[in-house]
């Protein structure tokens, strides 16, 4: 149980590991945790659950106090350019995981979420998993010691007692619980986060506005502001939306019919009204994906026998007939914004479903439309469903696009030391320009490039002037600016993924000097 | 205690009304019937399997056969370390477009995918319905490609178990585990090898790739 990262492992999450083995050894020394429950049944009603969680109402002072840093933290005009929402959206995650573990060893070090003492995970970051071993070691605390050697081979003295079947079940129990309520905190923190984005407002003296002016108040859109793309995308899918819903109404195209849509009764007001929600309710990521699940759950009661061959067309169908401005940008906040490791299972599902439908909906064009519409439509219509949006704006690449099959969150190391910060701000700014140069080169409309082409275009120096600080003349192969987000990082620093991505570029250097 | 939870995303794929979600009603809660309805949707459903020491829990995700909708499977089978790609015996049609299923797998989802090819709808046969496409057919693409092959009946539940048996047994479960956490590792980044060009772009995905989900 102990976990030990594997050398050759570079995607080892480092950090659950840690929390784990943390975890098992650190329950056995709070007596007041396991009192609280009753029974030594290893498993958890329902009810129980909801009755622990519904006590949490708010972040406990130490918790709340690590969301006002970060705010704080995110106010401060340190970085040279604006952050792009895909940009930001790392530096949210990299927090997320912060307070995970943060909210963890509060629960562990104080059973009733008041204690003082609390040290903040700042602190531990940096003493990294020394810091965390030695402290359970030095602990004198014989039940944490006997509870340890039961699950590791970290045994300090001579025979220990077995734990009894009961004690192995209330740590079994004492963990499902503590998830339960980190996952609660979770919540916690995105709510207090936006709302107190939204509070301060997102103004940043000396103009290096990362968010946009001040907001009273604050939009998705805001997040936005400096990823043109993402809006110029989200307004032509708004954009198509409303031209379908048009057609749609007029008669022009049954659409029902053309989605092969089964008939039933829909109240698709009831079910749109959670779009709605999603995008005018309250701004946390986690609410908006509340509204995308309870969507699908009650698609799912209402539809009988649903498979997805039903689910999807009727969810293109619901999207299309009441248009919802910046569904697509919700959508992508929600990817963004909401902590990768929670979106999983039911909940990234009931994401990719929607994301499916704003991707079918962005890449209909009237050339798929049956042959008796297509001579209903007029002029403009047919220039809105000429071409697939994704055609005409290019996401950035790190974006998840609808033909790209590997998930691409961001760019930015998400680890969690704090030192990644300092390392963050000069890759951004050696990187920025090309960044953007490459938002505002939009591939064009007509036919596809090559491949081979495609690859080295829109990343490749050649074409930017923008990177002419940079000694052009010396170099003979184009260098990706990837490649040199490590340039300012120390050694002692890099991850195993990122020493692997080193190492690959030198190979790949190897290879092109050999073919030439 | 020492039964660790692994999760398995799978993946359905197949062309529309060839059962896809009869199997998975089948496996979940045995209760394929007709002409009752069933009371749960089967869009996204979790089932967990014991297997020794490990329990695996199967998170189904159901994918739209409709040949329109093809183009947007790819999100569904991200990150999947299964797939069940689904033909009806009865329907040629069917299996050649699971053949193109296998085929984008094998190019496109993660590397260690475990794949399996499943016939369904035996019952028809077994009740005089002429057979449209031959095991023998499928089990030599099956032997080609290396998948596993059933052929099945959600009505009746034959074989049905044994598809998620099998798919349970050959997925190598320690690196299940890395693979939950880790993601799209699998995922295009990874060839890059394959030729001596130098893929800028490559190099980028798989950095992001590496540090992205760890969900």
């Amino acid at each position: 149980m102990f976990h030990t990262p594997p050398i050759n492992e570079s995607n080892f999450d480092g950090s659950q590991a840690i929390r784990e083995s943390y975890r098992i050894q650190v329950e056995g020394s709070s007596p007041d945790l396991s009192n609280s429950s009753s029974n030594g049944n290893g498993s958890l009603t329902k009810e129980e659950i909801a009755s622990e969680i519904e006590q949490i109402t708010e972040l406990p002072m130490d918790l709340s106090r690590l969301v006002d840093n970060f705010i704080d933290d995110l106010k401060q005009p340190k970085y040279l350019k604006p952050l792009n929402a895909v940009q930001l959206s790392g530096l949210f995650q990299t927090f997320y995981a912060r307070f995970d573990k943060a909210s963890f060893q509060c629960l562990n070090k104080a059973p009733d979420m008041l204690n003082s003492t609390f040290f903040t995970a700042r602190e531990t970051l940096s003493s990294g998993i020394s810091g965390i071993f030695n402290r359970s070691r030095s602990s004198s605390d014989t039940a944490r010691k006997r509870s340890s050697s039961l699950f590791s081979t970290d045994s300090t003295s001579g025979i220990q007692p077995m734990l009894s079947p009961e004690e192995i079940n209330k740590h079994l129990r004492m963990t499902e619980l503590n998830n339960y309520r980190i996952e609660k905190l979770l919540e916690l923190c995105e709510h207090d986060m936006f709302k107190k984005i939204l509070e301060v407002g997102t103004s940043v003296p000396n103009n290096v506005s990362k968010l946009g002016k001040p907001q009273r108040d604050l939009k998705v859109t805001n997040l936005f502001k400096n990823s043109p793309e993402f809006l110029e995308f989200d307004r032509a899918v708004f954009e198509k939306i409303v031209v379908l819903s048009e057609i749609t109404k007029s008669g022009k195209i049954d659409m029902m019919d053309f989605l092969s849509v089964p008939q039933q009764n829909l109240d698709s007001s009831k079910l749109t009204a959670h779009l709605d929600k999603m995008v005018y309710g309250p701004l946390a990521p986690y609410e908006k994906l509340l509204n995308v699940i309870k969507l699908h759950d009650e698609m799912t009661k209402s539809l009988n026998h649903l498979s997805n061959d039903d689910f999807l067309s009727t969810l293109i169908y619901l999207i299309i007939q009441t248009p919802v401005k910046h569904i697509f940008l919700d959508l992508q906040f929600i990817k963004l914004f909401r902590y990768n490791k929670k979106l999983v299972e039911k909940d990234l599902y009931a994401l990719t479903n929607l994301e499916a439908a704003l991707t079918f909906i962005e890449g209909l064009t009237f050339e798929s439309l049956p042959v008796e519409a297509q001579k209903e439509l007029a002029g403009d219509e047919l220039i809105l469903l000429q071409t697939p949006i994704s055609q005409k704006i290019a996401l950035p690449e790190v974006q998840v696009s609808s033909n790209d099959s590997s998930q691409r969150y961001s760019g930015l190391p998400r680890s969690n030391s704090y030192k990644e910060f300092e390392g963050l701000r000069t890759a951004f700014d050696s990187s920025l320009r090309n960044i953007f140069g490459k938002i505002r080169s939009y591939t064009p409309p007509v036919a596809p490039q090559p491949p081979a082409t495609q690859d080295k275009l829109p990343n490749g120096v050649l074409n930017l002037p923008a990177s002419s600080d940079i000694d052009l003349s010396k170099k003979r192969l184009p260098i990706e600016d990837s490649w040199k987000s490590l340039r300012n990082r120390e050694f002692e620093d890099l991850k195993l993924s990122e020493m692997r991505q080193v190492f690959e570029n030198y190979q790949k250097l190897l290879d092109a000097l050999d073919s030439q | 205690m020492n039964t660790s939870v692994t999760s398995i995303k799978l993946v359905l794929l197949g062309e529309a009304a060839v059962g896809k979600s009869s199997i998975v009603l089948r496996f979940v809660s045995n209760d394929f019937a007709e002409n009752k309805e069933p009371t749960i949707g089967a869009a996204f459903l979790t089932q967990r399997v014991n297997m020794g020491d490990h329990t695996i829990k199967f998170e189904i995700w159901d994918t739209a056969g409709q040949e329109r909708f093809a183009s947007l499977a790819p999100m569904y089978y991200r990150n999947a370390q299964a797939a069940l790609v689904v033909y009806d015996v009865t329907k040629p049609q069917s299996f050649i477009k699971a053949r193109h299923w296998v085929k984008e797998l094998h190019e496109q989802a993660s590397r260690d995918i475990v794949i399996a090819l499943v016939g369904n709808k035996l019952d028809i046969i077994e009740n005089g319905a002429e057979r449209k496409v031959a095991r023998e057919e499928a089990e030599s693409l099956a032997q080609q490609e290396g998948l596993l092959f059933f052929e099945t009946s959600a009505k009746t539940g034959s074989n049905v178990n044994d598809v998620f048996l099998g798919i349970g047994q050959k997925i190598p479960l320690k690196t299940a585990q890395n693979q939950a956490q880790d993601g799209g590792r699998g995922s295009s980044g990874l060839r890059i090898n394959d030729d001596s060009r130098v893929d800028l772009r490559a190099s980028n995905g798989q950095a992001t790739s590496a540090s992205g989900c760890n969900c």
